[in-house]
């Protein structure tokens, strides 16, 4: 079902944002944005299984916690 | 002329031509707005958490008891009965004269737990969104009452400007008195609390004032009473006296004069009557305005005593001797009476307030706010030197008017 | 030429600083819980420590005029270094668009729509975002008059129905902080809502080189300290010492509005400015992301195919992208969208963020970067003769 919906999105993004490059021949543009739009549907599909993606700001919060020691106690 | 038209033909074919040129992106624009739109329908009434109206019950009162059960607790929701409600004065109609409200309670850990329970045997889902007073049983304010404050403030749906009060005896009987003039218990207590204005002796308490008060540290959150009394075989509910809280329980009872003291003191008395003994009978005085500042002052040995300054004015409402109470004399000597009634009330409140040493009037939080560097000193030991502090009355008494008579009307008094 | 430039006027740019940080005023009482009744001064020292980044990034801009942050970062330090650098700021711009849509989404869903789930509110509200940008930023920034005008007045609403449950000696006894509270509470403040005007650095090439750019945030900055300190303190003296133990001060003060039994229920009003508020903020977020992205992708040195026979010109190209939204709008909304998701688990992760690490993550890019940057510049002397050549 979110599988469905997040796919139908993405039809849906590419169909609004293609036509006007394709008609243009802006290929490299096309190009980059296929690299793009990939990354991001790669994404998506991983939400729409349900996988665990990890937060970089969660990431960044320890790092700077631990690391770089900067950080404000919690009241 | 024809030329102009043949221009503007010209244009409009022109834009035609480039329009249709154009049309296959216009449709997959148009066809992405569309699909938008139903998005938009489907999302901004926000169907998902609709909540219908006939699917509601409406709570307006919530009373908490103690369980049968160890650590349980027993929740009584007043659901108000829409079609019993609306059919005013006249008992024909679709209304059987029955009660306009139904009472829903339950037994379990926790308030939550008995909300949930309660769905399993009502159609309708609780909606506390429209909860106008809270009642707690004395015997669960005696234990604990912060687990009751905790979901009633931490809920989305309930509001912190609910009515506040500790029943004498079971919380439940209270919301099945007997009213007359309204048709709802809690809609009945409410008002009531409401009307309090007027006689000055009953704290009005919302859960955001006892919150705070129970943040504070050092106050004694306090919150009214409620009593029911029997008169010909019926039961109806009455406010009576004051609940004094500490450290999150129940721990002693002010009563009416000692209620109205406390009043004097953190400047909640508004209106009031006094009935005062004169040589000649009594008088009875209305108190008009009444303002009152309480501040912490430090002597010169470092200690600190509260000064309490009460401005009072009052009217003579009632003379039941012969004499004429306009003459100057007289004002005064009422005005002395009125003074010392007062003082009365304040030091009753206050002596009650030391053998609790329950800090009822906000000393603590008065001397946190003028001197903090002493606060910080004595809060460690507040309870020992709460009943130390001395407080200082200066009563101002004033009598504005005399009312409608300059003299009473006395039998022979036209001569 | 020259007219086309200047599609936002400096009074446009000044509201829409105050609506941008009104959003954060509104939403969020991490610092009342550190410093409570001092808090309402916070927003004045927050303020000021703002100025010096605020110099900045008007230094960075003066010596650049027309050009924006990412624009500035080629020119600083080359194509290839500063395009890293460019990736930070295009980092930290996402992260704030997807931290606070979900704070958007927390309180909706929170809120006003319990039963609702999280994905459905921030969807349709990043569809709103999208709508935004496609239709071009300046629209927005037009409304921002209208937009300041509805939060003022809601607040002011809210807070003269509110004065008859005030209480005025809750903020006594004054400034009784500890050293520790006062810095943070003055960091989390200039560095979360106020710093956050970093982001304006993208948009303020809009004003046309000849004007300038300092006066007008400054302005803004201000008006949202004096709308701060004035939220702050309606709340402190509303709630009392429970405004340190709420989760949302302004929005508990609101509901506690009850005038004759009529006056009640104000916190719709709260949610629909919330609403708005956050659009223009998250809009203008994304804004940034998007315009960074795009000028990164497309760069100078392979420029894009362009129907304007004139236009390679950096100029005419920078307009089009402010023109014509670029085709990366949508991709990045949807990859916001599910950033929001998985930003934080909870509520409470979002709060612990808030009041711990984001002072200094947000500080590192919007003083420390800028601030290399502008040092860089005044040591290799890049002036304006060279940015003309570049």
């Amino acid at each position: 079902m979110n599988l469905l919906l997040v796919i139908i999105v993405f039809i849906g993004i590419a169909l609004l944002d293609l036509p006007d490059m394709i008609k243009n021949k802006r290929w490299r543009d096309l190009a980059i944005y296929s690299v793009i739009f990939l990354l991001v549907f790669v994404l998506g599909t991983l939400m729409a299984f349900d996988v665990k993606v990890p937060s970089p700001i969660k990431a960044i919060q320890a790092f700077y916690q631990n690391v770089l020691h900067l950080s404000f106690k919690a009241s | 002329m024809k030329k102009q038209a043949v221009k503007t033909g010209g244009r409009v074919l022109r834009a035609l031509s480039v329009s249709f040129s154009q049309k296959c992106r216009k449709g997959a624009r148009r066809a992405g707005v569309f699909l938008l739109c139903i998005l938009l329908i489907l999302c901004l009434c926000s169907c998902w958490s609709q909540r219908e109206l006939n699917t509601l019950a409406i709570v307006l009162g919530t009373t908490l008891d103690v369980g049968d059960q160890p650590d349980t607790l027993t929740l009584t929701a007043q659901v108000v009965k829409a079609s019993e409600l609306g059919s005013g004065t006249t008992t024909k109609g679709n209304s059987s004269g029955g009660k306009a409200y139904v009472n829903v309670s339950y037994t379990d850990n926790s308030v939550l737990a008995a909300v949930r329970e309660l769905t399993r045997m009502q159609n309708r889902r609780l909606y506390f969104a429209h909860n106008e007073v809270l009642i707690f049983s004395g015997e669960l304010a005696k234990k604990d009452i912060a687990e009751g404050l905790d979901v009633f403030m931490r809920d989305y749906e309930t509001r912190m400007n609910v009515n506040l009060l500790i029943s004498k005896g079971k919380a439940s009987e209270i919301l099945d008195e007997n009213v007359e003039l309204e048709k709802i218990p809690a809609i009945h207590i409410s008002r009531l609390m409401g009307n309090q204005k007027s006689n000055s002796e009953t704290v009005v308490v919302t859960l955001r004032d006892f919150a705070i008060a129970t943040l504070s540290g050092s106050s004694a959150p306090v919150a009214p009473m409620v009593e029911l009394y029997e008169s010909d075989g019926k039961k109806y509910a009455k406010l009576e006296g004051t609940a004094v809280f500490k450290k999150g329980k129940m721990i002693g009872e002010l009563n009416k004069e000692q209620t109205r003291g406390i009043l004097w003191v953190t400047n909640k008395a508004q209106s009031g009557e006094k009935t005062v003994d004169t040589p000649w009978g009594q008088v009875t005085l209305e108190v008009l305005h009444s303002s009152s500042d309480l501040k912490p002052v430090k002597g010169e040995d470092g200690t600190i005593r509260m000064k309490l300054t009460i401005d009072v004015e009052g009217a003579i409402q009632g003379n039941e001797t012969t004499e004429n109470m306009s003459i100057p004399e007289n004002v005064a000597m009422l005005k002395g009476k009125m003074k010392n009634d007062v003082r009365s009330d304040v030091e009753g409140a206050l002596v009650q307030a030391r053998t609790l040493s329950a800090d009822v009037f906000g000393f603590g939080e008065a001397i946190h706010r003028e001197y903090p560097e002493e606060w910080e000193k004595m809060k460690g030991n507040w309870d020992q030197e709460f009943p130390k502090i001395g407080m200082d009355v200066q009563i101002n008494a004033e009598l504005s008017s005399e009312g409608g008579l300059v003299k009473p009307v006395t039998p022979g008094g036209a001569q | 030429m020259k007219l086309e430039k200047g599609s936002i006027s400096p009074k446009e740019l000044m509201f829409s600083v105050f609506c941008f940080m009104q959003g954060t005023v509104l939403r969020s009482g991490f610092i009342i819980s550190v410093t409570r009744q001092d808090s309402w001064a916070m927003a004045i020292t927050g303020f000021l420590l703002t100025l010096p980044i605020l110099a900045v990034y008007t230094g960075l801009l003066r010596r650049f005029p027309g050009k924006n942050l990412i624009e500035i970062d080629d020119i600083v330090f080359g194509p290839v270094f500063g395009k890293i650098l460019s990736a930070f700021y295009l980092f930290f711009f996402v992260s704030l668009a997807a931290l606070n849509t979900r704070d958007l989404g927390n309180f909706v869903a929170g809120y006003m729509m319990p039963e609702t789930p999280i994905a459905a509110v921030t969807l349709i509200f990043l569809v709103g975002c999208a709508y935004t940008l496609r239709k071009g930023i300046e629209n927005l920034m037009h409304l921002s008059v209208l937009f300041s005008i509805i939060a003022m007045g809601a607040l002011a609403v809210n807070s003269i129905l509110l004065l008859k449950d005030v209480q005025p000696e809750f903020l006594r006894p004054f400034f009784q902080l500890k050293f520790s509270e006062f810095v943070q509470g003055t960091v989390s403040v200039a560095a979360v809502p106020m710093g956050e005007i970093l982001a304006f650095t993208m948009i303020t090439p809009m004003l046309g080189k000849d004007k300038k750019v300092g006066k007008p945030l400054l302005l803004g900055l201000a008006l949202s300290a004096t709308s701060m300190a004035l939220v702050i303190i309606r709340d402190i003296i509303t709630l009392g010492p429970l405004v340190a133990i709420v989760s949302l001060p302004s929005f508990e003060s609101m509901r506690y509005v009850s005038l004759a039994g009529i006056l009640t229920r104000m916190e719709s009003i709260y949610a629909v400015v919330l609403v708005i508020l956050f659009l223009f903020k998250v809009s203008i977020l994304l804004y940034a992301f998007v315009l960074g992205l795009t000028q990164m992708l497309s760069g100078k040195s392979s420029p894009r195919i362009n129907p304007d026979p004139a236009g390679q010109s950096y100029e005419a190209e920078q307009r089009r992208g402010r023109r014509s939204a670029p085709p990366l709008v949508l991709i990045s909304v949807a990859f916001v969208f599910f950033y929001s998701l998985f930003v934080f688990e909870s509520v409470m992760e979002n709060m612990n963020w808030g009041a711990t690490t984001a002072p200094f993550f947000s500080l590192t890019f919007e003083f420390l970067l800028p601030a290399v940057s502008l040092l860089v510049v005044c040591l290799r002397k890049i002036d304006k003769a060279q940015e003309v050549r570049a």
